[in-house]
């Protein structure tokens, strides 16, 4: 749980979101590289299902991150890293990361307006 | 070498790749109409050998060039008695190199080297944004 | 010696009646009368309920930052908004507060 007194809940929650949401964009960055390099398979990664179970049980600092291999079908070099798919994911995936971000400043805002006006 | 900022690498590495592909393509058009006498070996198409590049996270590091491949340096052997370097023979070696496949592999190249542009740029936004919490 | 009055607002209400702006005036107008009765509620039992209210809207808030972190959450504005409300409330009770420390240390030293 918290280390210090500050975080709650939903603060660990959207930490984990962040940390998930970096290794996607380096999965994501990492397949770009390998656009044409032979056999190589896009890289996926997955930290919302362990998140939302986390959340469940009640403690999301135990969420993981997960990565596999796409299943897509591969082109005759053996590679199937799909270029539009992995930019337009690349962008998402920076929006999100904002998003997170965002909800992290704004629960610390809300505790800064508590403790600026004891 | 940025360890902290690791996914500018990984964008850093695949510009990279496309780059020395990019420059392989273009040497390969540049010496296409070199012919060369049948004493001497044809020049040879130039392949980039790459390998995506692992670190301990399983997530990827991006790519990298490991080596070259020379194409076959009998290249092709045309009837062309009229040529200054043709043999007794009236033969003349030309590359082994297609246009048609170079100008695909040109605009595979040109196109891999800027998506991993945006990918530098994507990363670095991402970055900047969590440069900002707590701010 | 008259109470320093607390500027009236306009409603922000996250779906329950009354609204914040309702609360600051009644709790104003009871304020200057000495004592509840008139104004209809009291000004502790006022702040009682804006404390409910801060704390559902920071429930609110909490609840699609959840949905935000998992990726689940529907339409971003309604995040923002909530976020937005959670802080203004927060910040409107913070002020309430002050307020009534601030008028409660002027009462004391009215005493004779």
């Amino acid at each position: 749980m918290s280390i210090t007194g500050i975080s709650d809940a939903v603060t660990a929650a959207l930490h984990q979101a962040i940390n998930g949401l970096d290794a996607r964009q380096q999965a994501i960055s990492s397949n770009i590289a390998n656009l044409e390099t032979p056999n190589y398979l896009a890289k996926e990664v997955d930290f919302e299902s362990s998140l939302r179970a986390a959340l469940e049980d009640g403690d999301p600092s135990k969420a993981t991150v997960s990565v596999s291999q796409s299943l897509a079908a591969t082109r005759l070099n053996g590679n199937n890293v799909n270029i539009d798919f992995e930019l337009l994911a690349s962008s998402e995936n920076v929006m999100r990361q904002k998003l997170a971000v965002q909800a992290l400043n704004a629960k610390y805002q809300l505790l800064r307006t508590a403790i600026g006006n004891t | 070498m940025s360890a902290i900022f690791g996914i500018l690498d990984v964008a850093k590495s695949g510009m990279g790749v496309y780059k020395t592909w990019l420059n392989a393509v273009a040497d390969n058009i540049a010496n296409i109409d070199d012919v060369t006498d049948t004493s001497t070996p044809a020049f040879q198409e130039r392949f980039v050998q790459v390998q995506a590049v692992e670190d301990g996270t399983g997530f990827g590091h991006g790519a990298a060039v490991v080596g070259a491949e020379f194409g076959d340096p009998n290249g092709r052997v045309t009837y062309d008695p009229n040529h200054p370097l043709a043999d007794a023979n009236g033969l003349v070696r030309r590359p082994d190199v297609d246009l048609t496949d170079q100008m695909v592999y040109l605009q595979l190249a040109q196109r891999g080297y800027q998506a991993n542009v945006q990918a530098f740029e994507r990363a670095r936004d991402a970055y900047e944004s969590i440069l900002t919490i707590g701010k | 010696m008259a109470l320093p009055p607390i500027m009236p607002i306009s409603p922000i209400s996250i779906g329950s009646a009354g609204g914040v702006g309702n609360a600051v005036q009644s709790g104003n107008a009871t304020a200057s009368a000495g004592t509840s009765a008139t104004g209809g509620q009291s000004f502790a039992s006022t702040l009682a309920d804006q404390l409910d209210k801060v704390s559902a809207a920071q429930a609110n808030a909490d609840q699609l930052a959840l949905q935000a972190a998992t990726g689940d959450l529907q339409s971003i504005q309604d995040y923002t908004i909530a976020s937005t409300e959670a802080q203004l409330m927060t910040q409107l009770t913070v002020a309430i507060r002050n307020k009534a420390v601030e008028a409660f240390n002027e009462i004391m030293r009215m005493q004779v």
